[in-house]
């Protein structure tokens, strides 16, 4: 798996279907796959929302779900950039 | 008949496929590729193109001309007329979707609806997974929507379209020729709906290999709506082009009791879960 530099912001997506419960599943811009997020995924995305760097978004999430195991947030930001959700960019 | 022989040598049909008119050009065909074109396509047969299509249904809208050219049509032997109309199936179906892009939820599935309220069970699965078996061996007890694309406008009404059925045959010495047989509805006891169609449920299906002699029970098992906007966004087409695709989605998830996926390993053995939908009422 890539390590995760640099900042990363949220991509562009056609749509969002969020439950009261604060669950997600996007549709990509691109195809027609759907992807669900968890709470903590669509937490990154929502505080990505504009670019962001690792240790500002680490430490957002931390004031809302405590702090990560080491390496944690790298390995889902991997994830999340796998699936087209989230972006790396310079 | 509705055809129009536009010159000595060019056969012009209209078919109506999930709302839109698609005309069809036949280049110079031999009789008997029209005769069995007419046959296989009777229920989706139409006049001159648009006009409404019944309460809450949209006009038709024109798609694109398919032009079948003179080479494909000629007398030939079996298998080339048989590969020929399972192509210009493929090419009305693809036409038909292009225009309603934007337009309506279109997804993979077939349909079976009631007869007298026209409560119809929506029958998702990938291709070649049973849907054209299903709307066969249960069709002829109730009404055939279509065995391929189910189109459903914004307020749950399915804009029917009731194809010939893309049959594979039977293998001859172990090998298939990887042709479908088309094959009218009529000809397996299928008959469109009088009623107009619209969305009592949305199942999804799951063939898979029985043990032993006897089919195995069918296994109902509810899906939530994430994980069925997930299950269902690649059966559709086009759905990215919808105003918010997977609230369209939700809805009608939402709206007819969710997704429910079903394991089954013989079609028959889903008469039970087709009743039920088929009976629930708006």
């Amino acid at each position: 798996m890539s390590t995760v530099v640099g900042r990363v912001q949220a991509t562009a997506v056609t749509d969002e279907f969020v439950t009261a419960e604060g669950s997600v599943v996007l549709l990509g811009s691109e195809t027609s796959q759907a992807v669900r997020l968890s709470l903590l995924g669509a937490a990154i995305r929502e505080l990505s929302a504009a670019p962001v760097t690792l240790d500002d978004l680490g430490s957002r999430l931390e004031g809302r779900f405590g702090p990560a195991p080491e390496g944690a947030l790298a390995q889902l930001l991997a994830e999340l950039i796998a699936v087209g959700v989230i972006e790396q960019i310079a | 008949m509705t055809s129009v022989h536009q010159s000595a040598s060019t056969v012009r049909h209209t078919i109506r496929a999930i709302g839109a008119d698609v005309p069809v050009v036949l280049e110079d065909p031999a009789e008997t590729f029209v005769a069995t074109f007419e046959h296989v396509w009777h229920e989706c047969l139409v006049g001159p193109p648009v006009g409404p299509r019944g309460p809450g249904m949209p006009a038709a809208v024109v798609a694109e001309e398919v032009v079948v050219p003179r080479d494909e049509l000629q007398d030939g032997d079996v298998t080339r007329r048989r590969r020929a109309l399972m192509q210009l199936t493929q090419r009305i179906t693809r036409s038909a979707i292009k225009a309603q892009a934007g337009r309506l939820l279109m997804l993979h599935a077939g349909a079976l609806a009631h007869p007298e309220t026209g409560a119809s069970v929506v029958f998702v699965a990938p291709g070649g997974t049973g849907k054209t078996t299903l709307a066969r061996v249960l069709g002829p007890r109730w009404r055939y929507v279509t065995d391929e694309t189910v189109a459903i406008t914004r307020d749950g009404h399915i804009l029917p379209y009731p194809k010939p059925l893309s049959i594979r045959p039977e293998p001859v010495d172990g090998i298939r020729d990887g042709v479908k047989d088309e094959v009218a509805p009529g000809d397996l006891g299928l008959r469109p709906s009088d009623a107009a169609p619209w969305v009592a449920g949305v199942v999804s299906l799951r063939r898979e290999e029985g043990e032993g002699r006897d089919p195995a029970p069918v296994r109902r098992e509810p899906v939530d709506v994430l994980d069925a906007l997930v299950t269902l966004a690649p059966e559709t087409s086009s759905l990215g082009l919808l105003e918010r695709p997977l609230h369209w989605l939700g809805d009608l998830l939402t709206g007819t009791g969710g997704l429910v996926r079903l394991r089954y390993s013989d079609a028959a053995t889903l008469e039970p879960v087709v009743r039920d939908v088929l009976g629930r009422t708006r």
